[in-house]
């Protein structure tokens, strides 16, 4: 399939910047997710490389080839949509056929394609019905075969399981992670949801207000992130933050008395200590430790996350299995240096990553 | 008292029954979340409790008083909706203060509670914004605290964190949960996503098709689901539900998975609980988070099977294993690391088991 790349992309619409000094390189085979919250100009992303909208400045390859000019048919790309557009008098057969009956494509050719994308889509004992007869993960299905059977160069998705209930968006995840890596596709993948972005990307882009935060793999996005907004985006629950000062190699935060050693910083003012929520250990009161107090108890099953207060401060700690803590109950936390990130209070860039 | 009965309670709308015989005791001050999917009944209960519908059979009684003849505005209820319901020419305070003003509370007491209700709700520097300034999360800050500071005993609450963003979602979750023991309310709570109910309410009624699945805590109703529809809303990633066949080749007990190879059984819980199936026909189930991952010469109970796919999703890793047409979710701490395609064996620790009777998908010897 086909590399994707933008270079030096700005797109305004009046006065609203929509993305702004894009540098992006999509590589061939590859799954790769353009991750933010509501209107950080994701799908601005997505209609720059189907060509709906054209950039102000900057240039856009596909497979290696400027198609900046080009329009979107001439671009071979195939898109899924989150509400997704069946016919609803056609069979899924029919739904499938239409997309290669349009380009004139001959009769025994169409019939092999929609057999083998059925096959691949699990969708074959469904190709007699018609969509209101289909769930609704059927019927994402079946939109993304339609997507499928054209074989374009790349595809690009927005949002396509979002509608779907949580147990049907674990299953559908894993299939088209499944459906990519058979099938060496280029995928392009538009989510908000964090869960989803690091479970099938091979890499992920994090979006703010129309610009590229970090551009990495989930492990390395999740392990080092390099500001706190992408920091507080990735991992549910979410990073821990306190804000304090730095000085001669420590972090402190008063009202919370929280003294934390850094090895190596030299740098020194207004500053936030991270942690993640599995990377703190709690203690017994009589341990060393900040002293803390038992808030609220929230059972998970697998795990349970205890809410904890230091000064006026709830701090998340997560903690494998079902332990039983006493609410309002005393308790030492450990904040272990290597565990913890360092950013700069007011820019909010990175100072230290944790070390682990 | 603001205990809630509901006595063989049914709602029907036509031919459809969309709350079937449900009997359920809410104890006093307690949280109790109704669960289930969509469809399941859940929100009509809700509206039962509240008096926005009237049961087609059944009663309900509020501290042992019967309802029928309560209208909604009479029953003591407080309301919040997943579209929070709130005066937007109004600022924060005025919002805040509406629902004590038109109960007639005493100004004192009326600034005391805003005040309380502010600092609670970490509201105090938007006080006095108007509503239409705030964000989406403060909004629905504003909605519960609009309903909570008439201290209701019965509070009712329909998906009411079902529209914010994930971070807020966790912090509202935690303020809920605090607000609850504060205020010692009965509290109600409808939603569909299993991880809201089991990390905030003392108590789960799982729903589907208008029938109570289980009644229970979240760690009764996680550890021991009293059928696979259970066990499988339940958790995330969910269980791992294997169909398979019990044999008994030579005085050996062991589950057949077809293509997949046969797991011999040495548990000793297992083997009783197995002993009680009717039907060789079973499904056999194990949390994601029990099953072990081990070389495959280890000669203890479990399947050969091959990683399929890895997911590192922050603080746990999912791998996917596949043997056969038979494939399972393994969840492990942190960062796990392991190869795609690499060759091992799930391992089934004791005690960890479930086992369902296949036709019925009931728990089979459930002590």
């Amino acid at each position: 399939m086909a590399s994707l790349e933008l270079s030096g992309i700005n797109k305004s619409y009046g006065d609203t910047v929509a993305v702004a000094e894009i540098d992006l390189k999509i590589e061939d085979n590859e799954f790769f997710c353009i991750f933010g919250p509501p209107s950080c100009g994701k799908t601005t992303i997505l209609r720059l490389l189907l060509g709906l909208v054209a950039p102000d400045t900057g240039e856009v390859r596909i497979g290696g080839e400027v198609v900046t000019d080009a329009p979107p048919k001439e671009r071979n790309l195939a898109m899924v949509f989150q509400n997704l557009a069946l016919f609803p008098h056609m069979t899924t057969r029919q739904n499938l056929a239409f997309p290669l009956t349009e380009r004139k494509m001959e009769k025994s050719e169409v019939e092999a394609r929609i057999n083998s994308v059925a096959e691949t889509l699990h969708i074959t004992p469904l190709l007699k019905k018609l969509p209101a007869h289909l769930s609704g993960g059927e019927r994402q299905r079946v939109a993304i075969g339609r997507a499928l059977v054209r074989d374009p160069g790349a595809f690009l998705m927005d949002e396509p399981i979002a509608a779907l209930d949580a147990r049907l968006r674990e299953e559908m995840r894993v299939e088209l992670k499944r459906l990519q890596r058979e099938q060496n596709h280029t995928l392009v993948y538009v989510t908000h949801d964090q869960e989803e972005a690091m479970s099938v990307a091979d890499r992920m882009a994090i979006f703010e207000d129309g610009r590229i935060r970090q551009i990495g793999t989930p492990t390395e996005i999740y392990n080092k992130p390099n500001s706190r907004y992408v920091a507080e985006l990735i991992g549910s629950p979410p990073m821990n933050f306190i804000d304090g000062t730095f000085a001669d190699g420590k972090f402190t935060a008063e009202k919370e008395n929280v003294i934390v050693a850094i090895d190596g910083v030299s740098a020194s003012g207004a500053a936030t200590l991270a942690i993640r929520p599995e990377d703190i250990e709690i203690r017994d009161s009589d341990q060393p430790g900040i002293d803390a107090k038992v808030y609220e108890v929230e059972p998970l099953g697998a795990f349970t996350i205890v809410d904890i207060i230091i000064g006026e401060k709830i701090v998340k700690v997560q903690v494998t299995g079902q332990p039983d803590f006493e609410l309002g109950s005393g308790v030492r936390l450990n904040f272990d240096p290597l565990n913890c990130h360092l950013f700069d209070g007011v820019s909010g860039d990175i100072i230290a990553h944790a070390k682990h | 008292m603001a205990s809630i009965e509901l006595i063989n309670l049914t709602k029907k709308f036509g031919d459809l029954t969309a709350v079937n015989d449900l009997n359920l005791v809410i104890p006093d001050k307690e949280f109790v979340a109704l669960l289930g999917p969509s469809g399941c009944g859940k929100t009509t209960t809700m509206n039962m409790i509240a008096g926005i519908e009237m049961p087609s059979e059944g009663s309900i009684l509020f501290g042992g008083e019967d309802m029928r003849t309560i209208p909604a505005n009479k029953r003591d209820v407080g309301f919040v909706f997943q579209n929070y319901a709130i005066f937007t020419h109004m600022t924060v305070r005025k919002n805040l203060e509406f629902g004590l003003k038109v109960r007639g509370v005493e100004k004192s007491e009326i600034k005391r509670r805003v005040q309380n209700m502010a600092d609670l709700m970490r509201l105090n520097d938007r006080l006095d914004w108007r509503t239409s300034k705030l964000s989406v999360n403060e909004l629905q800050k504003v909605a519960i605290g609009r309903s909570a500071v008439t201290e209701p005993e019965i509070f009712l609450l329909d998906e009411p964190l079902s529209n914010l963003d994930a971070a807020f979602r966790a912090f509202m979750r935690t303020e809920l949960k605090h607000l609850q023991h504060e205020f010692q309310q009965t509290m109600v709570y409808v939603t569909h996503d299993q991880i809201e109910a089991m990390s905030l309410a003392d108590r789960i009624a799982v729903l589907d098709m208008g029938l109570l699945q289980q009644y229970g805590t979240p760690n009764e109703v996680y550890n021991k689901p009293h059928n696979t529809f259970v066990a499988n809303f339940m958790g995330s990633p969910s269980m791992n539900l294997l169909p398979c066949r019990l044999t008994n080749g030579g005085g050996d007990h062991a589950l057949d998975f077809g293509d997949a190879g046969t797991s011999m059984i040495e548990d000793g819980e297992l083997m009783r609980r197995c002993k009680l199936a009717r039907n060789a026909d079973v499904v056999f189930g194990m949390r994601p988070e029990d099953i072990d991952i081990q070389p495959r010469e280890v000669g203890r109970p479990g399947i050969d099977m091959e990683v399929s796919f890895v997911e590192p999703i922050g603080p746990r890793t999912v791998v996917h294993l596949s043997a056969g047409s038979h494939s399972i979710k393994v969840a492990k701490d942190k960062q796990y690391p392991i190869e795609l395609g690499a060759k091992v064996k799930a391992e089934f620790p004791k005690g960890r088991c479930h086992i369902f009777d296949a036709e019925s998908g009931n728990a089979i010897g459930l002590e």
